[in-house]
């Protein structure tokens, strides 16, 4: 049954990757007659976030490229005075007309809105940058979205496992079941036990969480079409929330050992104190510092080594080098199926292991 | 650098959504999953444990059987001795009141031929008496016809007479 499973999965992620890439390149080729290609540019916007879900472009009977897009709502927030304005993002046509509500122009240039002055216009200072106001943007964005199915997906995925717990009690796993239950017992087994001891029970739901949150992501990330390609994993701001999340649990539940380890290191002459408490209290950032920037920086090269794969056959503008850039894109997303789940159980392991530090009886 | 600066609304719904996911499958999902797997765990344990306390009193009763066996086999061995040495006491008996009976009766046959015996030997010698009185009779009838042979035999029974006499 897994194996078939397997099987099956694995046809269809080839099949995926193929296909998108095929897609890519035939979306673009058009494109590349009105305007140079600027491979940076294309990159960097695929792996930020955006308000709009792009699909692909369409070429209109005069030339100009059409991008085809989902719009997703746009949810601006104002505190002075509290204001909040919510309207679908097809309403700034990919940013090339302001939109107003109310007595409030709101103007979108790149992916960051601002609010237009009296005369409808951006203010540029003189180096360039817009000096304009920007309301709170929490805009349910290509990122958001993407995130919002992955929590949908795991609560019907786990909620589904955890049923089958229920209806069939002391039988061997079956299905979706099999599949799930030996890494949630390595997560317990070899994360969460030996890193942290007997208290991991209070910290495995969080572990368990973060570990599926993190690999479903990724996972959805890398299939290249709708609903998936979204870089979430890849943005600092997850990766900040996760790291901060972890950051919390370990310093809400550390005992007076790690304090002490911190604020009077044991059996370290007083004077050195000086020194050990600053790279101490820094050392407690640090952590979830690396963590934010360990997963996001690896997600996002995955992405961007995809992308600049592809972006070859349009730099030497010749469909050919896909012979040469699509096997190499296969090579990626397979390393990156791996990478998928290396992150999320580096991301687990460290988190177990800083609270197993901070909540260590003694050394 | 926008790519390494938090954004503020995806910082808020990522917060959100992680901790509505942690809540829902902190407490819906995950522990219902550990708590059944620990569950399972021991109940297939506990299952290997009664099952070899299960073939460990299979053994005992196999063992028992065998004694419970093996000494009803002891038994019908001393009953069917018993019944042997019964039988052959018993025949033994019958054997002894037989030969007895036998003896008792052989014993009586002989008395009860002697008698006959006797009986008929008395009437025989009785018979040869007469007999031989008559015979003699006639003999010394005969032989006393004339006077020598009756002087002789006189004078003969004289003789013996004497001869007893002396």
């Amino acid at each position: 049954m897994s194996t078939f499973l397997n099987k099956k999965l694995r046809l269809l992620s080839f099949v995926l990757v193929f296909f998108s890439t095929a897609l890519f390149a035939v979306a673009n080729t058009h494109e590349t007659k009105e305007e140079a290609f600027d491979p940076g540019t294309v990159i960097l916007e695929h792996i930020a976030d955006n308000h709009d879900w792009h699909l692909w472009d369409l070429t209109d009977d005069n030339g100009h490229k059409v991008p085809v897009s989902f719009p997703l709502p746009i949810i601006l927030v104002q505190t002075q005075p509290f204001n909040v304005d919510v309207f679908l993002s097809s309403e700034f046509h990919h940013g090339h007309s302001p939109v107003k509500k109310g007595d409030i122009t709101y103007i979108m240039q790149g992916q960051t809105i601002y609010i237009a002055n009296k005369e409808g216009k951006l203010d540029v200072n003189a180096a360039g940058d817009v000096i304009n106001e920007k309301p709170i943007d929490i805009s349910i964005t290509k990122n958001v979205s993407s995130m919002f199915l992955v929590a949908l997906l795991m609560l019907w995925v786990f909620l589904s496992v955890a049923k089958t717990y229920k209806k069939r009690p002391d039988q061997a796993p079956k299905g979706m079941q099999s599949f799930f239950e030996p890494i949630i017992l390595f997560i317990k087994e070899d994360i969460a036990i030996p890193n942290i001891g007997h208290t991991y029970a209070k910290y495995l739901p969080y572990l368990l969480t973060v570990f599926f949150f993190i690999w479903f992501n990724n996972m959805l990330g890398l299939i290249p079409i709708f609903p998936g390609s979204a870089n979430v994993t890849g943005n600092i701001a997850v990766t900040f929330v996760l790291a901060i999340f972890t950051f919390l649990i370990v310093n809400f539940s550390a005992n007076k050992n790690y304090w002490k380890h911190i604020f009077a290191m044991p059996g370290l002459p007083k004077v050195l104190l000086i020194i050990m408490i600053p790279i101490e209290i820094i050392g407690v950032f640090t952590k979830p510092f690396a963590l934010m920037i360990r997963l996001f920086a690896n997600i996002s090269a995955g992405h961007i080594v995809v992308l600049s794969l592809v972006s070859l056959i349009f730099i030497f503008k010749t469909a050919w080098l896909a012979f040469g850039s699509i096997p190499l894109v296969l090579f990626i997303d397979v390393l990156e199926l791996f990478v998928a789940i290396l992150q999320a159980y580096i991301f687990t392991m460290l988190s177990a292991l800083f609270i197993g530090l901070a909540v260590q009886e003694h050394h | 650098m926008d790519l390494v600066t938090p954004n503020i609304g995806l910082v808020f719904w990522t917060t959100l959504t992680f901790i509505i996911l942690l809540v829902i499958l902190g407490k819906f999902a995950f522990p219902v999953i550990t708590n059944a797997i620990a569950k399972r765990n021991q109940h297939i344990a506990d299952s290997i444990k009664k099952a070899d306390e299960i073939t460990a009193q299979l053994e005992q009763i196999k063992e028992e059987r065998k004694a419970i066996i093996s000494a009803a086999k002891e038994e019908q061995n001393d009953i069917l001795k018993e019944v042997n040495a019964l039988k052959e006491k018993l025949l033994q008996e019958a054997k002894d009141k037989a030969k007895a009976e036998a003896v008792k009766i052989m014993d009586e046959a002989k008395i009860a031929i002697q008698q006959e015996k006797e009986k008929a030997l008395k009437g025989i010698k009785n018979q040869v008496a007469l007999i031989s009185v008559d015979i003699a009779g006639k003999v010394l009838k005969k032989s006393m016809e004339d006077d020598k042979a009756q002087q002789e035999y006189v004078n003969k029974l004289l003789d013996e007479v004497n001869v007893l006499n002396n």
